[in-house]
């Protein structure tokens, strides 16, 4: 019967054993010791951080025989009666079942006499956020101007819910959670006192199932301790919890990888039987994607990812196989996914098709690496082709491990559209005349350009110029403009006075390999250049301006595409 | 009746048996599992045990008074406590708890409240608990229970110890549905045991004939998207909506644990983790049929309209359109895209 559970048992007594508020326990002792004390204090904070039990020694150090006093003796009749929540003067108030107006009466009925026996009337209102809005109300006055002897003491795991005016009339403390290597101390001391074997590794993995709070970690530590008794084993940890270890989320992080549905169905059928709860298991998967992201943006260093430092080195490694965009949708699709299982009825199985939906999407590159890619393509294409160096394809690439946006930026990375002078000029460095002819012709007319690239044979000898071409682009070649245009360009490169001939190729000619490869042309164009006009109409006008960037051009090389006719 | 006649989850009952005969079994208990594997059967067997007049090492004597009146709830010092018409335990009932849990025991050795379906406590009701769950009189034992944990207040889970119980081996269900007589066929007994998700109760709550009348309706529906695309057929599919809330909200369920199989069929080709074990043939032609676009896209639409239910939508359009939509070519080349 005497049994009390760890945290009980092992409530802190001294403001020195309160862990990881350590700002608020000096504010709350120097207070003492300068003799100022408020009348109105709100502790806020999650649960199990030690809000309760701060007040609980607040009040001893107030009420204590030696006191006021920072450290409060534990042996008078003061400090036992408070310890025992049976003194007089401290009155103890459990806010959410007596939440009415009716119970705020009754505190202003209570301070309004002196206390019994000791220095102060206390009154801890515990839970306060759940006190009705009447009943915050009637407090306010006695809260504002109290007795000299009363202090109020507001404890709330959600001070959002507390009204303004309550608020302004207290000094507020914030709680906070708790780094998990203080909570590992703490239960190391705790064991060491109650003679328990525990490895630190399994006090560890305690610490992180509690999330920050100690009240968690202790309940945690004794469920673990009513199951393994005086010496306890880190896999006993593991299973009792029903903990997501690392492992398991590390294995579907890897079977996501792999898009190994499945390992992924397996998995999630092996952890239900062992009766993990999928809910769990999603928010703990969605927390790990968060932790990669973390890792991919940041990397390992920094105090942005609460995980003991040996999971790091497998995050770093996971991080490798997505790219950021990927990891942002897995997160929006788990995200997603954790909201639909809140209401499900079987939330297995939305957390089932989540996973596979993950699997079925594609990777996505990271624009950056693409247009890399492409760049290394291109460059590779023109080797046999032209020989002309884009400047582009020495420009470095860019780390694949931070920063890498894929839309963000487009201005530095997409290659700056060039201007016809640029195209030209990028050009005029090839050894072979009759590619520079065709490039030239290309930047000032791509529609004579593309009727070129049907010739069989473009011959530039002796400053004579010689196209062979098939009957069917040859009333477009041979009209008067084009010809003038051909001369004039073909003049410009060589920089003496050229001729031009051309001549239909024979029909049966077919097979000649043209010297680019095939280009359809857009059946508009053909019909309007076809047509004999001299200005090619708005359509045309804007197909041909749209082509008209090299890198059009390019792509069609590389990946010996047509450019459909409509 | 007592722990070892409880079908599986030993080792819950292992932790409680152990913890009885340390001494360290603690004043909050949170027992958490799917519904229907015997969470309130153990925390019953506990009482027992805490009360019984003869105990038999870590079992309940089974025979004495306080053991045959606790299941009744007719022991004064055990309580049952669960949620009242009104689906909610309020803030009375935990008031009631907090006066009760005060007084000595009556007759026994312990007091004992079961809070069953915690989850279902308001916000008024589990804030009014705390104090009583963090700090009871060492003769009240508080037990807490719940198929879901994540649904109760942060503090008042971290004043509990977990007792995590898990779905039953659906080997074990199966043979306990057969041995029941419940099922003369073998794959009947099977398929039930899946659909039981491991829960005894669940299991035994199915009527499988109208399962598998439901599940007809709705594999037409499915495969009329899938496979036939005719707006008529598609059409008298939507009928299923002319159903009261209740029942559509099934079919609705039926569907989609159909498309569920059959995405999980169209990625492992085999039955294991297919619920509806007993259509293979059926889930194949649909697996071969449906691409996984349209699959998904399906099981999207009616997780809306069922979210959109609460909303009082009109079921029929709702579903006439989803049934349309999916079937819409357009529509679907564009999901491919967007893939």
């Amino acid at each position: 019967m005497s049994y009390q559970v760890t945290a009980r048992k092992w409530r802190p007594q001294l403001f020195e054993d309160v862990i990881g508020q350590s700002a608020i326990s000096q504010t709350l002792q120097n207070a003492i010791r300068h003799q100022r004390v408020a009348h109105g204090y709100l502790f806020a904070g999650p649960r199990g951080v030690g809000k309760t039990t701060t007040a609980r020694i607040f009040a001893r150090a107030l009420n204590c025989r030696q006191g006021p006093t920072p450290s409060p003796c534990g042996v008078c009749d003061s400090c036992n009666e408070i310890a025992q929540g049976r003194s007089m003067d401290v009155i103890e108030l459990d806010a959410a079942s007596n939440r009415g107006i009716d119970d705020v009466r009754e505190i202003r009925e209570i301070v309004r006499y002196t206390p019994a026996r000791d220095r102060y009337k206390i009154v801890i209102i515990d839970e306060a956020h759940m006190l009705t809005d009447p009943a915050f109300n009637a407090l306010l006055k006695t809260l504002e101007e109290p007795p000299s002897y009363v202090v109020f003491i507001l404890a709330t795991t959600e001070s959002h819910k507390m009204p303004a005016t309550i608020l302004s009339r207290c000094q507020q403390f914030e709680f906070r959670n708790l780094a998990y290597d203080l909570i590992v101390q703490r239960l190391r001391f705790i064991a060491n006192q109650e003679q328990i074997e525990i490895s630190d590794v399994a006090l560890q993995q305690i610490a992180i199932a509690s999330e920050g709070g100690m009240r968690d970690a202790q309940s945690i530590f004794d469920q673990v301790l009513a199951f393994s008794g005086r010496s306890v084993k880190e896999e006993d940890v593991a299973s009792i919890l029903g903990l997501v270890d690392q492992n398991t989320l590390d294995q579907l992080t890897a079977a996501l990888a792999e898009k190994d549905a499945a390992r992924i169905l397996t998995m999630i059928n092996d952890e239900v039987n062992a009766g993990r709860d999928v809910q769990n298991l999603c928010r703990k998967l969605i927390l790990h994607i968060r932790h990669l992201m973390i890792v991919k943006v940041a990397g390992p260093e920094g105090s942005l990812l609460p995980l003991p430092a040996d999971v790091l080195p497998n995050l770093v490694r996971q991080v490798e196989l997505f790219s950021e965009p990927d990891l942002l949708r897995f997160y929006d699709i788990m995200a997603k996914t954790e909201a639909e299982m809140k209401w499900a009825s079987q939330p297995r199985f939305h957390f089932e098709v989540g996973l596979l939906k993950i699997i079925q999407l594609r990777k996505l590159i990271p624009l950056e690496e693409l247009l890399t890619r492409f760049s290394e393509l291109l460059r590779q294409a023109g080797k046999g082709n032209s020989g002309s160096d884009s400047p582009r394809v020495n420009e470095p690439k860019p780390p694949s491990g931070s920063g890498d946006r894929p839309v963000a930026e487009r201005g530095q990375t997409l290659p700056s559209r060039p201007g016809r002078d640029q195209a030209t000029g990028a050009r005029r460095s090839d050894a072979n005349p009759v590619s520079r002819l065709l490039a030239a012709i290309e930047t000032r007319q791509i529609i004579l350009h593309a009727f070129l690239s049907t010739s069989s044979s473009i011959k530039w000898e002796n400053d004579a110029i010689q196209i062979e071409i098939p009957h069917g682009s040859f009333e477009v070649v041979a009209r008067q403009d084009n010809q003038d245009l051909i001369r004039t360009l073909g003049q410009e490169i060589s920089g003496r006075t050229t001729t031009v001939t051309i001549v239909k190729a024979a029909e049966t000619n077919s097979t000649t390999a043209p010297q680019l490869p095939e280009v359809a042309v857009p059946a508009a164009i053909a019909e309007s250049a076809a047509g004999g006009e001299t200005e090619p109409r708005p359509l045309s006008n804007l197909l041909s301006r749209a082509m008209s960037p090299p890198v059009i051009e390019d792509f069609l090389k590389v990946f010996s595409g047509k450019i459909p006719s409509r | 009746m007592s722990f070892t006649d409880i079908i599986g989850n030993d080792s819950a009952k292992i932790r409680l048996q152990a913890a009885l005969q340390h001494g360290h079994l603690a004043h909050a208990l949170l027992l958490a599992g799917p519904e229907g594997v015997g969470k309130k059967r153990v925390a019953l067997e506990l009482a027992k045990r805490l009360n019984c007049q003869k105990p038999v090492s870590a079992e309940p004597c089974d025979a004495c008074s306080s053991c045959r009146r606790i299941p009744q709830n007719l022991h004064p010092d055990v309580q049952v406590i669960a949620p009242t018409e009104s689906v909610y335990i309020r803030i009375e009932q935990a008031r009631y708890l907090r006066t009760e849990a005060y007084f000595r025991p009556l007759e026994g050795r312990r007091r004992v409240f079961i809070i069953d379906e915690a989850d279902r406590m308001n916000k008024e009701a589990a804030n009014a608990i705390l104090k009583t769950l963090e700090e009871p009189p060492e003769t009240t034992v508080i037990i807490l229970i719940t198929a879901s944990p994540q649904a109760l207040l942060p503090t008042i889970r971290s004043r509990c110890q977990l007792l995590p119980f898990s779905p039953l081996p659906l080997a074990s269900i199966s043979a306990w549905l057969q041995a029941q007589g419940k099922y003369a066929k073998a794959t009947d007994a099977e398929l039930t045991a899946r659909l039981s998700l491991g829960s005894i109760g669940r299991a035994l709550d199915i009527d499988l004939p109208a399962y598998k009348e439901l599940r007809n309706e709705a594999f037409l529906a499915a495969e009329n998207v899938v496979i036939l695309k005719s707006f008529v057929e598609i059409n008298k599919s939507a009928l299923a909506s002319g159903k009261d809330r209740k029942a559509f909200e099934a079919y609705l369920s039926v569907l989609l644990l159909l498309l569920r199989d059959t995405l999980v069929f169209k990625h492992l080709n085999t039955m294991d983790l297919v619920v509806n074990c007993d259509m293979r043939d059926a889930l194949k032609r649909l697996a071969g049929k449906a691409p996984f676009e349209l699959l998904s896209a399906f099981i999207d639409r009616l997780n809306q309209v069922r979210s959109a239910l609460d909303r009082n939508i009109n079921r029929q359009m709702a579903l006439e359109a989803l049934l349309l939509d999916l079937c819409n070519p357009f529509n679907l080349s564009r999901l491919k895209e967007l893939a």
